[in-house]
């Protein structure tokens, strides 16, 4: 019984624990910005997460490829420290709910004694004349004294739409669609990312496969290996009409299609004349309410 | 001699500034005559808006979509606008959604920027590009995509169609 006990525990802490440790939620208005987009609010629901009961919650925000990384709310002079973050950072309670907690911009501080306003993104990011810079943002909530914070590993950011147009591995055209457009999936192999099998820089027959999704992850339906077009830009793509992909099976509609992955195929062939075939990883684009 | 040449330059600035009498412009165009007839579609394209309000380049920014799908060309697509206000749109083996018949009008008669088609309970406004060449058998229909929470417009559709 006593072993039972201990065990109940100890499971009830593992998943106590675990239940201090999930994901703030956020919500981005309006719900596409880039560096410059100005009246932004972001607002955070911190329920279950690990600074749930706190009344003064912190931001402690990041740019990949800046330096230094972290937004100018954290710190007032010199450089970042983990150990005595700004009272700038502090968000804004949420009136009526003491779950949320929101940053808006503009915002006006004092940094170093100078007021100033952060109109956008890149202004937060101290790149306001060179907003190109800034892609996305990762950030974590946390305590003044930052004993308490929900997880940095990157897994709360906010992507932002691009300023410039920067050739990628993987692509749409447009760069955000509805599951009403006409959509084209476009990969370019000369950017071809370190962790993908390299083999697929002198892959040929180049194919590809589509799922269309639900919000849950649930597939709909799928092409497989279908044909692709090696463009002008050196590019392999792929266009199709969600609506015309393929049946929808029964009970489901182009309606409940929110999401969708694409995998490319190729096939790279040994001097004995053995074909081998050689997949890139899996992508992942939501469809956008367009009306 | 002097009160003459006062009496001269007086009326001299009298009259250069009464207003010119605006000459006639003719008759206002009536397009609705010059929309009646068949309607084939010759170019369809797509547009990301983004990108072109932020001057991607060109294949970043626009795709010809007419023959992009492989044995169902959007030039397929005609629509014929009748004299008596009727209209029947064929869209062969095209992806083309559009309303298959009803009636079509101008949404103003003298300054046009759309086609009303109805049919039944069901309305639908296709926004006009440049009437300028509807003269020589070419019109531009247009479609927008946008963002529900900003009104952005997010993506462009412009449909081609040149007169058979």
């Amino acid at each position: 019984m006593k072993k039972f006990i201990i065990i109940l525990t100890i499971i009830a802490g593992v998943f106590g624990a675990k239940a201090q440790n999930a994901l703030p939620k956020f919500t981005v208005t309006p719900s596409e910005i880039d560096a410059l987009t100005e009246n932004v609010t972001i607002v955070f629901d911190v329920t279950g997460s690990a600074v749930d009961g706190l009344t003064d919650v912190y931001i402690w925000a990041w740019a990949p490829g800046l330096s230094p990384s972290e937004t100018l709310l954290v710190y007032d002079q010199g450089s970042p420290s983990w150990g005595s973050i700004s009272q700038n950072a502090k968000l804004d309670p949420v009136p009526g709910d003491p779950k949320k907690f929101k940053l808006s911009l503009p915002k006006t501080v004092t940094r170093n004694g100078v007021q100033v306003t952060f109109n956008n993104v890149a202004e937060l990011f101290g790149v306001g004349d060179t907003p190109g810079k800034i892609k996305e943002f990762g950030f974590l909530l946390r305590s003044q004294d930052g004993s308490k914070q929900t997880p940095g590993d990157g897994a709360t950011k906010v992507t932002l739409l691009p300023l410039e147009f920067t050739p990628a591995y993987f692509r749409t055209f447009p760069a955000k669609v509805s599951n009403k457009d006409v959509v084209t999936v476009l990969l370019n192999l000369n950017l071809i990312e370190s962790g993908e099998n390299q083999k697929l820089k002198i892959a040929g027959d180049i194919t590809v496969s589509v799922t269309l999704l639900k919000a849950n992850g649930t597939e709909i339906l799928s092409v497989e290996n279908a044909a692709t077009l090696f463009t002008s830009q050196k590019e392999y793509s792929y266009t199709f009409l969600p609506a015309m992909l393929g049946a929808f099976p029964a009970g489901t509609s182009l309606n409940d299609v929110a999401k969708c992955q694409v995998e490319f195929s190729g096939k790279v062939y040994s001097q004995a004349g053995a074909a081998e075939t050689v997949q890139t990883k899996v992508f992942e684009f939501e469809f956008q309410p367009y009306n | 001699m002097k009160k003459i040449v006062y009496l001269l330059f007086i009326t001299l600035v009298v009259f250069s500034c009464m207003p010119d009498e605006i000459p006639p412009i003719g008759e206002k165009t009536n397009y609705k005559p010059m929309l009646a007839g068949t309607w084939q579609l010759s170019k369809f394209e797509q547009i990301d808006a983004e990108a072109e309000s932020k001057n991607f380049p060109e294949f970043a920014t626009r795709k010809d979509l007419t023959n992009v799908f492989p044995g169902h060309p959007y030039s397929d697509f005609t629509i014929t606008f009748n004299a008596d206000g009727t209209f029947t749109s064929a869209k062969g083996n095209s992806y083309m959604q559009f309303m298959a018949s009803g009636n079509w009008a101008l949404d103003d008669e003298q300054y046009p920027s759309a086609i009303v088609l109805t049919s039944g309970s069901t309305s639908e406004k296709i926004a006009l590009g440049s009437l300028a060449d509807v003269i020589v058998g070419k019109v531009q229909f247009k479609e927008e995509r946008k963002q529900p929470d900003t009104g952005k417009v997010k993506i462009k559709y412009v449909y081609s169609l040149t007169k058979k």
